[in-house]
């Protein structure tokens, strides 16, 4: 089997640079967690202390964590990280571009495993993904080219779809780089994007105003914390006016957003925790790839459809990996 | 004294690095054997449900079919990120991907792709394993 000896050979080849130190040690890790968003919520939950105990950890025995959300300021963030910084963790992880960027700046020597950036060289946290230099590596997104991709499934799900309003955070250079991208996509296939940058939770009702005013015939909100943090208010305009509405994570879906699409968190966070694993086991981040998601996720909201009167054809539902009925 | 002492240290210290040497080529190569034969099987099963999609050949005005087909393996096989379908003549009639949007009927010519080529003389054919900006082979 030529392939198996092919495979073989790249991996041996593989592991032995990649040699890890076999030897253990009764050392306690201590894992940052920052966010800018709410507690609780994403990196800061169960999901990723459990990505850390399958891999061996024992909470409060060899792996402690601590955790700072900055609850939608983002000013708070250098502050958090240097709370990290002098509590000796060991690595921190971040989510979402403001916790990366304030890291990048703040974290000094403590290595950094960034997730849902955005695109990490653009947004210049790494030098590039093969060889990302500097103290961060993490796992990057392919989220411009989603942009595209959920302009798409927007206009499968609503052939009729033509003008498209953009909500996003114009302050977070990730997020406007995702508006970027459906601009550039909107122009390629015929639609119209209506863009409505907001920088803050006030903006959203000058947004609403300007879609009363000139409705559009959908709504893609680029998702990150400031516009999750208003996202019912989001979701209740799209249901008063029975637009559809596209997001980027499931759990919105379950809130009663119609449609998301994006990179399946769960295994994002899974691949920062195996990250944060070998870098506190003498990896440096300088040296480890940034990691691309592998799996995504699409998911509708059959109730929250039939509410604004929207039939889903069968070729999505097909496409669907989490269904709400 | 000093000298043989040293010599035989010397020889210790270099025989007792060999031996841990082997000891961890041989752990790494049974566990690359292990992980190579982990991903044989994920290849054969991917294998064996992309054969599914294409039993039929491409024909004209089942446009409509061939990408339900695509969609249907994709539901199935999470790990596909992309599926480009040719016909007869190696024309590219459907480009399914997860990360870009679908292209239909771009009729651009890929007979002389090594993937066609490929496919056409050994009914399978398997891309080189490539490191693509990400540890994770493609």
């Amino acid at each position: 089997m030529a392939l198996l000896r092919r495979i073989v050979f790249l991996l041996a080849a593989l592991m032995a640079s990649h040699s890890e130190g076999l030897a253990q040690s009764g050392k306690v890790y201590r894992v940052g967690l920052v966010i800018a968003g709410a507690p609780d919520t994403g990196i800061l939950g169960a999901g990723m202390v459990n990505n850390f105990t399958k891999r061996g950890y024992v909470v409060d025995k060899n792996i402690v964590f601590e955790r700072r959300a900055a609850q939608g300021n983002v000013d708070r963030l250098p502050g958090l990280i240097d709370e990290l910084v002098a509590a000796h963790v060991d690595v921190i992880i971040t989510s979402g571009y403001p916790a990366a960027l304030a890291a990048k700046q703040r974290a000094g020597d403590i290595p950094v495993v960034a997730s849902q950036t955005g695109d990490p060289v653009a947004t210049h946290l790494v030098e590039s993904l093969a060889h990302p230099g500097g103290n961060i590596t993490g796992v990057s997104e392919v989220a411009t080219e989603l942009s595209a991709k959920r302009l798409a499934l927007l206009k499968e799900t609503i052939p009729t779809v033509h003008s498209v309003a953009v909500l996003w955070n114009a302050d977070d250079l990730g997020m406007t780089l995702r508006y970027q991208a459906a601009e550039a996509e909107a122009k390629r296939s015929g639609m119209l994007i209506v863009p409505l940058g907001v920088h803050a939770p006030d903006d959203f009702d000058t947004a609403f105003s300007e879609m009363t005013k000139n409705p559009p015939d959908a709504i893609m909100m680029v998702t990150d914390s400031l516009t999750i943090l208003n996202r019912k208010r989001v979701m209740q305009y799209a249901d008063e006016h029975r637009l559809p509405a596209i997001y980027e994570f499931a759990f919105l879906v379950h809130d009663g957003g119609l449609m998301s699409y994006g990179p399946d968190v769960d295994a994002v966070n899974d691949r920062a925790a195996g990250l944060a694993d070998r870098i506190v086991k003498g990896a440096k981040p300088a040296d480890l790839p940034l990691e691309l998601p592998t799996r995504f996720q699409f998911a509708i909201n059959l109730k929250t459809a039939k509410a604004i009167g929207l039939k889903i054809p069968e070729s999505i539902l097909l496409q669907a990996d989490d269904v709400i009925e | 004294m000093v000298v043989p002492l040293l010599v035989n240290g010397a020889s210790e210290a270099w025989f007792g690095y060999r031996d841990q040497r082997a000891t961890l080529n041989s752990r790494l190569h049974a566990e690359a054997i292990s992980a190579a034969g982990k991903i044989a099987a994920f290849l054969d099963d991917i294998t064996d449900q992309l054969q599914w999609t294409v039993q039929l050949p491409w024909r004209d005005g089942m446009e409509e079919r061939h990408r339900f087909d695509v969609l249907r393996l994709m539901h199935q096989v999470p790990a596909v990120v992309e599926v480009m379908l040719v016909d007869g003549d190696g024309v590219e009639r459907l480009h399914v991907s997860r990360v870009d949007p679908d292209v239909v009927d771009s009729r651009i010519d890929r007979a002389n792709d090594p993937a066609v080529l490929g496919a056409r003389s050994d009914r399978i054919w398997y891309g080189p394993v490539t490191l693509h900006e990400a540890p994770s082979p493609i």
